[in-house]
């Protein structure tokens, strides 16, 4: 898999490298601007890009705008948004757009190796990934009569894992089941939050993070 | 001295009444009364008011009005001529008196002309008939020229018809001064009034003598009482406070309330029950005096009728106020009144004070908020680009170790040993970031903390510290603050070769010095960080100046009071 990273300081920018190549991966560019960046994915075409919020000159949001716009340009190249800060409104407003081929996680689970290469691998290939933080603090915004409350703690579970961006047969590994049983939570749930039953991952995650945000 | 000068006069002419006609009418008597009314009200109101010309005026006139009946008896022909000459003086002050009231000074040229007309009629008309008549009862005229009648005749009716004219100018100046005057001041010009019909039943009393040839009894009767009336009337008129009680009731009532500056001349209006009246105040910078909106007001002139009485206060033009000039002639109530003005623009004042000490707070408030903001904001920043990114990159370093520690040692052992470099940097950027957030020193006390600031420094710094005991808490962070900013100040601009910290108390003042031998020109209006340390002195109630002529090193000095 081809990786471009793009972080403005060198130490993680190289570290981050250095642990792509240890999983495998084949870092094709490196740089330390939303400029460079964008240059570098049209040259090189990756699969996915890895991408720090902050970028200079102004160090606030230079990385989000690089990412839509590499979606919208190269939609082929992934982007997996990182982020020093549980940013969850910036990260809302990313996702709940268009979550295909994106990501948005912490920038300290770049040291799980597995689980980053596997969320790497998911958003190279048109799916999502949301962060566990973000996804237990949308889950933990309790509103009045909510029909979380509603669920039973396996539910509960199933559903993080779906808002991370997880397909059935990650969840079902994850949590040591069968994909049938997944597959009756998620309707189960479904039903529950009363959001329209769809097999498609990509429309899947769209809707509950719709739900989640209202 | 005239007390018991009047009383004498009086009491001689009642006697003299009695011996010479044996039968003595109530007007007779009523008449010679008149003076002694005269005497007795213009001496009250002389000793009650001694510098208004009143009292002065009334008591002339009584004793003039008794010259002619006392020295008529003197067994002299010179007195007695004398009294014959001086038989009408009296109505010379008394024209005075009703023209010139409440002040008792002629302020109008038709006033002064009038009264210049009576002393012509009166003075010298009069000795002009004398020396043409000849005394009845064989008197001795002593300033006889010719005994002529007819020449004597003509003078007097031209005196007594000229004497005529000027009484009905006086009756019509006195009626129509009140008729202008605003209605609540027309109590105040009462007397005026009853002068003025006193003035013309006297000119009705000649031109009913000069048409029937003998004087009218029933009018001398009704003149005596109202001449007897009128000295009262003056004195009433004089000393009443009438007006004062409502009017200052409703006026602390009013000033109670909001005493706003557009309506406080209102409520002074309502209180000397003069519409006209208007509030100006003293602008300093303009030298002149203007109204609640700033229209600039001009004094009066003199004899316009309106006068200005000035509001000072602790020997500073405060205010003026412009009103009718009758109002002068109630000086008490002036007095009063201006008090309550003073009290009220003294308080309006302190409220405009507080206000613009109430918005330079907000605007300090706002300011620290900012400045706390701002340092979040860089705090934030720091940690983000240094200690976070620091050990996220560490985290990634062990990974990588922990991966290759079996199949290549000593590139793990490279990892491991760049991780603790890491790690050591990482912390000494937290340190400097604590401090920046709360010096630790300050723990050990400001002599410390600042002896660590002085040794950081790139440039000497002497440092004396007269402190007998700790200051409080949060006065210590300030100086140390004050300390920290004003050495970053030197470093940056000043181009100093020493820098001077002195650190005191000193009347329960904590004052802390700091002063360079660099370039100067500092400018506390411009440096933000100025502006903080000021904000931060002033919360504790401190205040903090720069002296920094150009070439001349600076001086920063911040006191705070520290309680004791």
């Amino acid at each position: 898999m081809r990786v471009v990273v793009a972080d403005d300081n060198l130490l993680v920018r190289e570290g981050l490298a250095a642990l792509l190549r240890e999983a495998g991966m084949d870092v094709v560019g490196q740089c330390a601007s939303a400029d460079d960046l964008l240059v570098k994915v049209r040259s090189y075409k990756p699969d996915v890009a890895v991408v720090d919020v902050r970028m200079p000159p102004t160090n606030t949001d230079e990385g989000l705008r690089a990412a839509r716009e590499i979606r919208s340009r190269h939609p082929e190249t992934g982007v997996m948004i990182l982020s020093q800060y549980l940013e969850v409104s910036l990260a809302m407003r990313l996702l709940a757009e268009s979550a295909e081929g994106l990501g948005y996680l912490l920038k300290d689970r770049v040291t799980d190796l597995e689980e980053f290469t596997s969320a790497l691998r998911r958003v190279a290939e048109g799916g999502s990934a949301l962060d566990p933080l973000v996804v237990s603090q949308l889950l933990s915004g309790g509103r009045n009569g909510d029909p979380l409350g509603s669920l039973t703690p396996r539910e509960r579970e199933v559903l993080e894992l779906v808002a991370q961006g997880r397909s059935n047969k990650a969840i079902a590994e994850e949590l040591v089941i069968t994909v049938r049983a997944v597959q009756k939570h998620v309707t189960s749930i479904f039903g529950k939050l009363n959001l329209p039953a769809t097999d498609d991952d990509h429309r899947r995650i769209l809707a509950v993070l719709t739900y989640l945000r209202a | 001295v005239l007390w018991p000068l009047g009383a004498a006069a009086e009491l001689a002419a009642l006697v003299l009444l009695f011996r010479s006609t044996g039968d003595a009418t109530a007007v007779d008597v009523t008449n010679r009364a008149v003076g002694g009314s005269f005497i007795a009200c213009g001496l009250i109101a002389w000793q009650r008011r001694p510098e208004n010309r009143t009292g002065v005026l009334m008591t002339l006139v009584g004793f003039l009005f008794l010259a002619e009946p006392l020295l008529v008896e003197v067994d002299s022909s010179v007195a007695y001529t004398l009294g014959q000459v001086a038989a009408n003086w009296w109505v010379i002050p008394f024209a005075a008196l009703v023209l010139g009231f409440p002040s008792g000074h002629l302020s109008t040229r038709i006033d002064r002309l009038i009264v210049a007309g009576f002393v012509f009629a009166t003075v010298v008309l009069q000795v002009l008939w004398v020396f043409f008549l000849e005394f009845p009862g064989g008197k001795t005229n002593v300033l006889l020229l010719s005994a002529d009648a007819g020449v004597a005749d003509a003078i007097d009716t031209f005196q007594r018809w000229f004497f005529v004219v000027l009484a009905l100018a006086l009756v019509v100046v006195g009626v129509e001064r009140w008729f202008r005057a605003p209605a609540p001041l027309r109590r105040l010009l009462l007397p005026t009034l009853a002068g003025s019909a006193a003035m013309l039943i006297l000119a009705l009393l000649v031109v009913y003598q000069l048409a029937v040839g003998i004087p009218s009894r029933g009018s001398q009767t009704v003149l005596a009482l109202v001449l007897v009336m009128v000295p009262l009337a003056f004195l009433f008129g004089l000393l009443r406070a009438q007006l004062a009680r409502g009017g200052l009731a409703d006026l602390v009532v009013a000033l109670r309330g909001a005493p706003e500056a557009p309506n406080l001349g209102e409520v002074l209006a309502e209180a000397l029950q003069d519409p006209s009246l208007v509030l100006a105040y003293w602008l300093p910078r303009f030298e002149r005096y203007a109204d609640a909106e700033g229209r600039p007001i001009e004094l009066p002139a003199d004899g316009s009728g309106r006068t200005a009485t000035f509001l000072d206060h602790d020997g500073t033009r405060v205010a003026v106020l412009v009103h009718d000039a009758a109002l002068s002639y109630e000086p008490e109530l002036l007095e009063v009144v201006c008090a309550a003005a003073d009290l009220a623009l003294e308080q309006e004042r302190l409220q405009t004070e507080l206000k613009a000490r109430a918005q330079e707070l907000a605007g300090s408030r706002a300011r620290l908020v900012t400045a706390g903001d701002t340092a979040r904001r860089r705090l934030e920043r720091d940690l983000h680009d240094g200690a976070q990114q620091r050990l996220v990159s560490l985290a990634m370093a062990l990974r990588l170790a922990e991966a290759r520690i079996q199949d290549d040692p000593d590139a793990a052992g490279q990892l491991v040993a760049s991780a603790r470099d890491e790690l050591a940097q990482s912390l000494e950027e937290l340190r400097e970031l604590a401090r920046g957030i709360h010096p630790a020193m300050l723990d050990h006390g400001i002599e410390v903390a600042l002896k660590s600031l002085a040794t950081r420094s790139s440039f000497p710094v002497s440092l004396a510290v007269e402190l007998e005991d700790r200051l409080p808490e949060p006065i210590e962070t300030a100086v140390y603050f004050v300390a920290s900013e004003a050495l970053a100040n030197v470093g940056k601009y000043a181009q100093a070769s020493t820098v001077t910290i002195r650190v005191s108390r000193d009347n329960g003042l904590a004052v802390i010095e700091v002063a360079d031998d660099g370039v100067g020109g500092a400018d506390d209006s411009r440096g933000s960080g100025l502006r903080g340390l000021a904000d931060r002195v002033e919360a504790l109630g401190g205040s903090l100046a720069v002296l920094s002529p150009v070439g001349g090193g600076t001086v920063l000095t911040a006191e705070m009071p520290c309680g004791s």
